[in-house]
């Protein structure tokens, strides 16, 4: 009899620590830059802006983690978009209290094919808003459409300190 | 002893390390731009004195101020620039896109080009064309006055000339 008490206090707990869970969302699915990107803006003999801020915005909630567990956010992109423009992320802290995240978390994080630390957070994370920068595109070689495919990690423990 | 261990275990996992993965995907698209303007609207023309008497006033062509264009053009397509002009013209003008360096891009002058209300091909941009926007930095366009048929045109005075530049 025992040994059925245990195992289900066992099973009820393993089942509430699984219950960790972590989803994004987006604004938008699509982008579309046009003449108001250029600079200066609408302008014949312009050139893209080099720093292009996206209205998409990527939302993360972290749920089912303890108050104070410490975890690393990490971005990685899975595709291979046509173009020499990149893409940056950047954690919006504006919306945080300062007890949600480590002080040492990036800034921001470019987006490439290997897994870049983007926010060291600490406990659940209900509503966390990434922007999104695209930075140099030029008209000689951005003009193809492109697919960002993004593997969004969460894991347990901060991120590695920053160089 | 043996109904702690079972019982101690899940306290082992409270320090569990986690590791959840999302996949997402949105798309950028680039719209398609074709812009161009002109720099400077105003040109002026000088025209010497004839060195003898009985010379006409424009027995040879005369160069204009050249006028400059600024161009954004995307890589969607390949259309061509083409210029023409009213029907109103006291004139006859030739215009030509002089070769240069864009700030990105390139772009192919079609050669000197007889204005007539007809659109003709002045020049082809490729590889995604911007030529810089600041003054300096257009396509010169040069435009030379051939002999009018209006004596009355030549004055000292301004005269006004239709030129239309678009992506076709």
């Amino acid at each position: 009899m025992k040994s059925i008490y245990t195992t289900l206090f066992n099973v009820l707990f393993i089942s509430i620590l699984k219950s960790q869970s972590f989803w994004i969302s987006f604004s938008q699915n699509q982008e579309t830059i046009d003449a108001s990107h250029l600079d200066p803006p609408y302008t014949a003999g312009a050139n893209y802006a080099n720093a292009i801020p996206l209205s998409t915005e990527a939302n993360l909630v972290l749920s089912g983690i303890g108050e104070n567990t410490p975890w690393c956010l990490y971005v990685q992109r899975m595709s291979a978009p046509p173009g020499q423009a990149t893409l940056i992320l950047f954690p919006d802290y504006s919306n945080l209290v300062p007890q949600q995240w480590d002080p040492n978390s990036p800034l921001q994080c470019p987006l490439e094919p290997f897994p870049n630390p983007c926010f060291s957070g600490i406990g659940p994370a209900e509503f966390l808003t990434i922007n999104f920068l695209l930075e140099n595109a030029s008209l000689p070689t951005d003009w193809q459409l492109r697919t960002e495919e993004i593997l969004w990690t969460v894991s347990s423990g901060g991120c590695p300190s920053g160089p | 002893m043996k109904f702690l261990v079972p019982l101690l275990l899940p306290l082992t996992l409270l320090g569990q390390r986690f590791h959840l993965e999302e996949s997402t995907s949105f798309t950028i698209e680039y719209a398609p731009i074709s812009l161009v303007r002109i720099g400077n609207n105003q040109l002026s023309v000088d025209c010497n004195n004839p060195l003898e008497s009985g010379l006409g006033l424009l027995e040879n062509p005369i160069s204009i101020t050249p006028q400059e264009l600024f161009i954004t053009k995307s890589k969607h397509s390949t259309k061509s620039l083409l210029i023409s002009r009213n029907s109103q013209s006291l004139f006859n003008l030739v215009a030509e896109a002089q070769p240069g360096i864009s700030n990105t891009g390139s772009f192919t002058p079609s050669g000197p080009i007889n204005l007539n209300e007809i659109s003709q091909i002045l020049l082809t941009p490729s590889d995604g064309l911007s030529t810089g926007h600041l003054p300096g930095q257009g396509i010169p366009i040069s435009l030379i006055l051939h002999r009018g048929t209006n004596y009355g045109a030549y004055k000292a005075s301004t005269q006004w000339l239709n030129i239309q530049y678009e992506f076709l």
